[in-house]
């Protein structure tokens, strides 16, 4: 009798054992593939703001070249920096 | 004899009654004679930053393009002109209209000889200003040059620049024509005793293409009034307010 309720015990601890490596397995391979997609998705967003229209477009410093631009025309051309910065942001940032 | 001087009485007075009912439209032309993509170091200047040089490259090339087709009138009468871009809605949509026109082509000028009142209507910083202007000093040089069938004259000015490293003297060159007897010229430069037939400033040029005296329908003048009324220091101490609160904003 001994025995045989040993043996039961045995089972159910090595069940739950098993049980637990699934469910981790399950967790990493669904957190794999959702950060895969997020990665994917970002890139796919970047990549499709870079490049409109032919012209080149630069989410991140954009501002900077409006204001070089500015400065560089105002030198060349005259007038202020503002209206060639402003010509410039309007025209190739938005 | 006294038939003779009734006759030259008369042809004199014809002549100055002509001249005075002198009206018309100047039609002008600009060029650009130098850009940013053709400055010497360019190249290495923008060796990092290829889509900046990129971008210039093409606005440069587009720019150059549209100013084919973009003209400018100067409608003149006894005693008022008007200098401004002739827009069309189909130019002004095109992204590389105002650089091409540039901050001067963008402002209306008007001039009165008869109170010697000069006037530039622009539009800038999100409201509209009347700037009033200062006389223009000339130097006349004696040198000479054709432009179609006229006899050009040279004259000379200077306008004071504010760069990064303080005021620079600017050279504007203008050639005008004693035939034709209108102190008028392209973007406010007035005063010379004849039509200025072109006009050099900075890295662009205004030529005429199109000269109609006296034409059949009178030209009317309307003076620009709406705008808040400052000088020329005034208007740039606004413009340098304005670049320092966009620069913070960023």
């Amino acid at each position: 009798m001994n025995f045989l309720n040993k043996n039961h015990e045995h089972k159910i601890i090595n069940v739950k054992n098993v049980s637990k490596k699934i469910i981790l397995g399950i967790v990493f391979v669904f957190a794999t593939v959702s950060f895969t997609n997020a990665k994917n998705y970002t890139n796919n967003s970047n990549s499709n703001s870079s490049k409109m229209d032919g012209v080149e477009r630069y989410p991140m410093t954009c501002m900077e070249a409006a204001f070089k631009y500015g400065d560089e025309m105002a030198g060349l051309a005259g007038g202020d920096a503002y209206y060639w910065t402003e010509v410039y942001y309007s025209n190739f940032c938005s | 004899m006294k038939k003779i001087k009734i006759l030259l009485t008369l042809i004199l007075f014809t002549n100055i009654a002509v001249a005075q009912n002198l009206n018309g439209v100047i039609v002008y032309q600009k060029e650009i004679t130098k850009f940013l993509s053709e400055s010497k170091n360019f190249i290495k200047k923008n060796e990092n930053q290829s889509k900046y040089s990129n971008t210039l490259l093409m606005i440069d090339q587009n720019t150059k393009t549209l100013l084919k087709s973009i003209q400018f009138s100067m409608k003149f009468n006894n005693f008022e002109s008007l200098f401004k871009v002739d827009g069309f809605l189909e130019l002004e949509t095109n992204r590389f209209f105002k650089i091409a026109i540039g901050p001067e082509g963008s402002s209306i000028y008007y001039s009165n000889q008869n109170n010697n009142e000069t006037l530039r209507q622009v539009d800038a910083y999100g409201e509209k200003f009347l700037i009033e202007g200062m006389p223009i000093h000339w130097n006349l040089i004696n040198k000479t040059k054709k432009i179609g069938e006229y006899t050009c004259y040279k004259a000379t000015t200077t306008k004071m620049y504010k760069g990064r490293k303080g005021y620079v003297k600017k050279l504007i060159t203008a050639w005008y024509t004693p035939e034709i007897a209108i102190p008028y010229g392209p973007v406010g430069y007035n005063g010379l005793p004849g039509l200025i037939m072109e006009l050099s400033m900075y890295n662009y040029r205004y030529y005429v293409i199109k000269i109609e005296l006296n034409p059949k329908n009178r030209v009317i003048i309307k003076k620009p009034t709406q705008g808040k009324k400052v000088t020329e220091e005034e208007f740039r101490k606004i413009g340098k307010k304005a670049m320092e609160s966009l620069k913070k904003g960023f």
